[in-house]
């Protein structure tokens, strides 16, 4: 799987998440938008780290580094600032989405709805975390 | 070397070429063997302890196996051996010389995974230890606690003890260790130790020059790269450690020196005094600083120049730290937002207030350019006061009257009150490439709130423009740190001359005056999220016309097609129109824009009229289309805005 096809899926697997999701979670705004591109612009970097095993998908709808030792060791420090980006994207995409829908309290709700659709999408091989622990997918 | 013979027994036992030597307590240079028995029988050999003991630690039931034995003119040689009951042990081979004349003992061990060490143990208390390519996965049988480190690397390199005088020079090669998650880990390491020690009275002096020259070490979340050397001497006793003088030297700073004192129970810090000396901030900042203070962010931060730091740790507490700035800067997002250069001190002592001073060179917002300024600073304890201050910005400033930051439980809070010496409009819109508009801005802004999540001003900006005024209140920033801050404020104006505004923004002519209204604001990333906007005709008695061209482009605002009635009709003759009232209600939400005329609310299908008609010639503009996209809005705006020339008249 090279990292060009993981990459399309998983932007696939964001605008699919947001289209099958119940109508509330389709609304867009400036700043969904913002956020969902910046979310993209990232997700070159980070596919490869998924399928390395050194990201992995948590239960609560962000990401935490799985195995740090997947990565070589100078770039680790740049693995933190990825994940803690993206988990701050994340976090705002949620809020944003309750707040547009003019309910900013369903924000853990939409949190929870995308966290089990993200790992329901993941492909297989992705790392994500349950109830159990890590589990490979 | 003492020799306790306590029993010496010699059993000449059934096999005339046997022996067993009960040799009871043996002691050499740190080295203790209790029940010590050897059985010698030909050519091979075996010695059984009971208890041994070196350097503190204790083994029970060891036996040493010799198949290779000679015993020759009061020297015990002994080959190929291994040894049980020891696991550090469990799989090296040993070679052991003993001489009875010299007292002299040498001992090479052969660990099966490589890595050897030759120990002398000569008369009196010496001790020589040579080490070649000893793996470092071997300390963790000394150390459990290391094994869940995994650690690689060799150690090279000879120890001395000779009486009160150790010397040691050790060299690291390929060194690493790494935790299960590997955010604790280290990579190549190459290094060597030097250190020299001489014991008195009960407590060791020592000198130690240690030298990290390749690899890597990541501790979360901080990479440090090598290129580090360290020089120290002390002395180390029963109760502390004291490091008398330090000198650190590693990229990105010149030195760093001090003293330190450590109270081996624990250990803890009791007692030091640290200086930074030129610490280059453009290594240092993105190295050390921001991965700890803001990760998500820290490659929007772009930091320049040096700093100069000391610590003094007393009772084993913070009693005192100063921060000298030379030449800092500090850019966010590329050179939207820009501090610097930056030079002055700020101290800090845990009992005393202390005054510090920043010069500000620059500080830049966009493209808005202040003048260089000072702030005088005083800290007490956890805050930080700044004096009044007033910075300079084109033709007017920003005045600080008081403004406070201190430390919360989690986070910080700054507080404070300014105001604004009037800035002209016209070099402020000139400043930021905006259409330029006569006026001022100014503002008043008594209580002001800031924290890592939200700015909160209360207050009112003033903008005096178009012969009237705009006042926002409420101004909330959420975020403004984050990647999307978030603004909140209400809008309100009155009395704008619609003659200067069209003219500014080029939307043809229309005079008279408008108040508008712009509740409950909130924009992200400058693109509005949501408000409630209301134009209407400002009451009075004035001039009240509108171009053929502000009409085309309001009426353009509904769609491409509305415009074209007024050029169907006897209207298209003439330039402008008489009108009584204009009035025109925005609600935005989720992106699209709700609108309502001078009528009020309708039927989503009802026409609204926009522009009443009076005077002769009259017009009405009337509305059809309630719901706009806002996007699409915003096009059709910039559109008629581009397309600002005479209408073509057929």
């Amino acid at each position: 799987m090279n990292i060009q096809w993981k990459a399309a899926l998983v932007v696939a697997l964001l605008s699919a998440t947001l289209a099958q999701a119940q109508s509330n979670l389709e609304v867009n705004t400036p700043a969904i938008s913002a956020v969902k591109s910046s979310m993209a612009q990232r997700h070159a970097q980070l596919a490869p780290l998924y399928a390395s095993g050194a990201v992995g998908l948590k239960a609560d709808g962000s990401l935490a580094i799985h195995d740090a030792n997947a990565v070589p060791l100078a770039q680790r420090g740049k693995l933190n600032a990825l994940v803690a980006a993206e988990n701050n994207d994340r976090s705002a995409l949620y809020r944003e989405i309750a707040a547009a829908n003019g309910h900013p309290e369903w924000a853990d709700d939409i949190r929870r709805t995308f966290a089990q659709r993200w790992i329901d999408k993941a492909p297989a091989g992705w790392w994500v975390e349950s109830h159990g622990g890590w589990a490979r997918k | 070397m003492t020799w306790a013979l306590a029993v010496i027994l010699l059993w000449p036992s059934m096999l005339w070429a046997s022996l067993q030597l009960d040799v009871g307590r043996l002691q050499l240079a740190g080295l203790s063997a209790q029940g010590t028995v050897l059985f010698l029988d030909g050519q091979a050999g075996w010695l059984r302890i009971a208890t041994l003991e070196v350097a503190g630690r204790q083994w029970r039931g060891v036996r040493l196996d010799c198949p290779r034995l000679r015993l020759n003119d009061g020297r015990v040689d002994c080959r190929d051996a291994s040894i049980a009951g020891v696991p550090e042990l469990a799989d090296a081979r040993l070679e052991l010389a003993f001489s009875t004349t010299t007292r002299t003992a040498n001992v090479t061990v052969r660990f099966a995974g490589g890595g050897r060490v030759v120990v002398a143990l000569g008369p009196g208390e010496a001790i020589k230890a040579d080490l070649a390519q000893l793996p470092l996965a071997l300390a963790a049988r000394l150390l459990p606690d290391l094994a869940r480190w995994q650690a690689l690397g060799t150690v090279s390199g000879r120890v001395r003890l000779a009486g009160a005088r150790l010397d040691a020079e050790l060299h690291l090669a390929g060194g690493g260790f790494a935790d299960a998650a590997g955010t604790h880990a280290a990579e190549a390491l190459v290094g060597q130790l030097q250190l020299g020690a001489t014991r008195r009275d009960g407590a060791w002096r020592w000198q130690a020059e240690l030298a990290w020259t390749a690899g890597g070490v990541f501790w979360d979340p901080v990479f440090v790269p090598p290129g580090v050397s360290l020089q120290a001497n002390g002395v180390l006793d029963t109760r502390q450690l004291s490091v008398d003088a330090l000198r650190l030297q590693a990229p990105g700073v010149d030195a760093v020196t001090g003293r330190a004192v450590i109270d081996r129970a624990g250990p803890r810090l009791m007692e030091a005094d640290m200086s930074v000396h030129r610490a280059d901030l453009a290594v240092m900042v993105p190295q050390f600083a921001l991965p700890m203070l803001a990760p998500a962010q820290a490659e929007r931060w772009q930091v320049a120049g040096w700093a100069d730091a000391t610590v003094q740790w007393r009772d084993g507490r913070l009693q005192a730290a100063e921060l000298t700035l030379d030449q800092a800067g500090f850019a966010y997002l590329g050179q939207r937002f820009r501090v610097g250069p930056l030079s002055g001190r700020l101290p800090w002592h845990r009992a005393d207030a202390r005054a510090g001073r920043l010069a500000v060179d620059g500080l830049h917002w966009q493209k808005l350019d202040f003048q260089p300024f000072a702030l005088e600073v005083a800290v007490d304890q956890g805050v930080v006061s700044i004096r009044p201050a007033r910075l300079p910005v084109l033709d007017g400033a920003i005045i600080i009257d008081t403004l406070t930051l201190a430390r919360t439980d989690t986070d910080w809070r700054g507080e404070g009150s300014f105001f604004m010496e009037p800035v002209s409009m016209r070099a402020l819109t000139r400043a930021l490439d905006l259409p330029e508009m006569a006026g001022t801005l100014s503002a008043s802004m008594p209580g002001l709130v800031v924290t890592p999540q939200r700015i909160g001003l209360d207050g009112a900006l003033i903008l005096a423009v178009f012969d009237g005024y705009v006042q926002a209140t409420g101004l909330e920033v959420v975020e403004p740190f984050g990647l999307l801050p978030r603004l909140r404020a209400n809008v309100v104006a009155e009395h704008l001359d619609l003659a200067q505004l069209t003219e500014t923004f080029s939307f043809g002519a229309v005079s008279g005056f408008i108040d508008l209204s712009l509740a409950d604001l909130q924009m992200a990333a400058w693109r509005p999220l949501r408000f409630e906007a209301t134009v209407r005709s400002t009451p009075g008695d004035y001039p009240r016309r509108i171009s053929q061209r502000a009409v085309e482009h309001i009426t353009a605002l509904g769609g491409a097609s509305a415009s074209a009635a007024i050029q169907r009709s006897f209207l298209q003759f003439f330039n402008d129109f008489g009108y009584r009232e204009i009035g025109l209600a925005c609600r935005l939400v989720r992106g699209v824009c709700h609108m309502q005329g001078l009528e009020g609310g309708g039927a989503q299908s009802a026409p609204f009229t926009i522009v009443r008609g009076g005077g002769i010639p009259a017009l009405n503009v009337i509305g059809y289309n309630r719901r706009v996209d806002w996007e699409e809005l915003i096009a059709r705006i910039k559109a008629a805005v581009a397309s600002d020339a005479a209408p073509v008249i057929k």
